[in-house]
């Protein structure tokens, strides 16, 4: 072979290698070019998925809220739905008898069950109304209890200015005697505007350590339902009682 | 709180003409107001019997076989301690789970119901949502 036939083929290899290089070159910018593409649209997707995954962490952050706005709103309906149905039963054991010893034993029981306190006593006015007399009491010594005179310590404030006094709450006006030092609430019993008698509760159960909302709730239903429900006995005892009261139901009205 | 684990199941009452059976709650207390409170608190759930004393409720028991007792421990007569070892010694409330409810929430107290066959308590005033809780719990009811 001649020198110039070698240099003929190896111009040719180096420009077949030139192209080939080339063409894997174009090849390359081309694919490049596809994978930029490629990439730019999962980043738009990407994106896209960031915004509504965002969204949906809205919605759902939007949810808990609603869902615990709803939690607190039922629990405070459940909890009224309670404190609603302890101050019917209340007024129903109220007002469930004319008797006056039947009333006073529901002031009891509302006191001991539904308050929570198993040292109570129970006042009323006496004819004069100058002076409050013992009508019964729960847990206590009566003695030296008998008679409260008006103004005289904190239940003779209470019957004298007709405000509730409850122990580290309102206690402004009040100065204790020695035997209300176990005082937690005096509440005046008012007719009409008119003080006829108080409930005064000294300690409450060992296990309750604080009067509740609804404690209040019940200390205004006594003042007033619990007044009304013993003054109206007073009627029944003064026209004879019961069974004349029973009498003169019948005979007025008449069976059909 | 004694007693382990609830022993009646609602859907183990079984069907009577088509309806189910509510569980029957046997309430004692000397109390109306405390009796009064228990059934506006229960009856939309359960069929409540009322006894206001130790006795009637051993008859209403005897004779009713509750599936649950709440019983109130202070009572004049017999006290809900005696009434408790009582309904235990009879065949028809000897498994049946019995609830103390009582203004004694001392430790001493609550021993005395465990010994006596008490299965728990709730103190008074009753918190309403823990003695339904603890009802339902004993009756395998849903909330």
């Amino acid at each position: 072979m001649s020198d110039s036939s070698d240099r003929d083929d190896l111009g040719d290899y180096v420009r077949q290698v030139h192209q080939n290089t080339q063409k894997y070159l174009r090849d390359l910018i081309a694919e490049n070019e596809r994978l930029f593409a490629l990439i730019h649209t999962l980043e738009r997707e990407l994106d896209r998925e960031r915004k509504d995954r965002l969204r949906v962490e809205e919605r759902i952050a939007a949810l808990d809220a609603e869902r615990k706005a709803y939690l607190e709103r039922y629990l405070e309906v459940e909890a009224q739905n309670a404190n609603v149905s302890n101050l019917y039963v209340a007024t129903l054991r109220l007002h469930a008898s004319i008797g006056h010893a039947d009333v006073l034993t529901a002031i009891h029981e509302i006191v001991i069950n539904l308050v929570g306190s198993e040292e109570l006593a129970v006042f009323e006015m006496n004819s004069q109304g100058s002076t409050l007399l013992l009508s019964s009491s729960f847990g206590l010594d009566p003695n030296g209890m008998q008679r409260v005179a008006l103004g005289v310590g904190i239940i003779g404030a209470c019957a004298l200015s007709g405000r509730t006094f409850i122990a580290g709450e309102k206690t402004e006006g009040f100065a204790p005697i020695p035997l209300e030092a176990n005082l937690t609430v005096c509440v005046p019993l008012i007719v009409e505007g008119v003080v006829t008698g108080a409930v005064a509760i000294f300690r409450l159960l060992e296990h309750k350590p604080k009067l509740e909302p609804i404690d209040h709730e019940l200390f205004a239903l006594l003042g007033t339902q619990a007044a009304t429900a013993l003054y109206c006995t007073s009627f029944v005892e003064h026209s004879g009682g019961r069974q004349s009261l029973r009498a003169r139901a019948l005979s007025e009205y008449p069976r059909k | 709180m004694a007693g382990g684990a609830p022993s009646r199941k609602t859907d183990r009452m079984g069907a009577s003409m088509g309806q189910e059976r509510k569980p029957k709650i046997l309430l004692v207390d000397d109390s109306s107001t405390v009796l009064i409170m228990e059934e506006m608190l229960l009856r939309s759930k359960y069929d409540v019997v009322k006894a206001t004393g130790g006795a009637q409720a051993l008859r209403i028991a005897a004779e009713q076989k509750p599936d649950l007792v709440l019983l109130d421990i202070v009572m004049p007569a017999m006290d809900g301690l005696e009434t408790c070892r009582l309904l235990r010694a009879m065949e028809a409330t000897r498994s049946t789970p019995i609830i103390m409810v009582t203004t004694r929430g001392e430790r001493k107290t609550m021993d005395a119901a465990t010994a006596a066959g008490a299965n728990g308590y709730v103190t008074k005033p009753i918190d309403q949502k823990e003695l339904l809780s603890k009802v339902d719990q004993y009756l395998g009811a849903k909330p």
